[in-house]
């Protein structure tokens, strides 16, 4: 997740620009991996410059609705709030790769357009969620 | 390193609202996340470091 934090914040600010709002979700078990905790999440949205809303879901009830998988997962909806993406960022990893698509901008840019999004999407990659049991 | 749900969109999906506590004190909602024509929505997308 370090990894990718700053490219996500800024493509978060690009989608902003072109109209899409983003919220991030943290799902993970705070008590078992107080790593996690709303205080850190705190500390890490400033560090990092956060410019849209950080949330936790204290119950994992909304990431276990979502099916979400792992950190960082990317659901993108059009203004049905019909799901159209579940791709990742970009083709980087750890590492930034030079040149990367930016997948996740440009599917949801068509789906501002069009309501729909691509029929090709590359899974995101991550840390597994700490659930709670 | 674990994959999300490889290659899966499930298309069309209807988003669940939800009311979660955000480190500004609000709490937040779906709808308070639409931009005007689409949404973005990393759903457990950070992981807070150590």
């Amino acid at each position: 997740m370090k990894a990718v934090i700053s490219r996500l914040v800024d493509e978060a600010a690009a989608l902003r620009d072109i109209g899409i709002g983003t919220i991030a979700i943290m799902p993970n078990d705070t008590e078992h991996y107080p790593a996690d905790s709303f205080d850190n999440m705190k500390r890490f949205a400033a560090q990092h410059r956060f410019t849209f809303p950080y949330v936790i879901d204290e119950t994992q009830e909304v990431a276990r609705t979502y099916a979400a998988q792992c950190t960082p997962d990317f659901f993108g909806f059009n203004a049905a709030d019909e799901l159209q993406y579940r791709g990742r960022l970009d083709a980087s990893r750890t590492t930034l790769v030079p040149g990367a698509r930016r997948e996740l901008f440009e599917a949801m840019r068509q789906v501002a357009a069009t309501g729909r999004g691509p029929a090709e999407q590359m899974p995101s990659m991550g840390c597994s969620i700490k659930w709670r049991d | 390193m674990a994959p999300a749900l490889p290659g899966i969109c499930d298309f069309g999906w209807k988003a669940r609202d939800f009311a979660l506590r955000g480190i500004d004190g609000r709490t937040w909602s779906l709808a308070d996340v639409h931009g005007p024509k689409a949404r973005s929505s990393p759903s457990s997308a950070i992981t807070v470091p150590t």
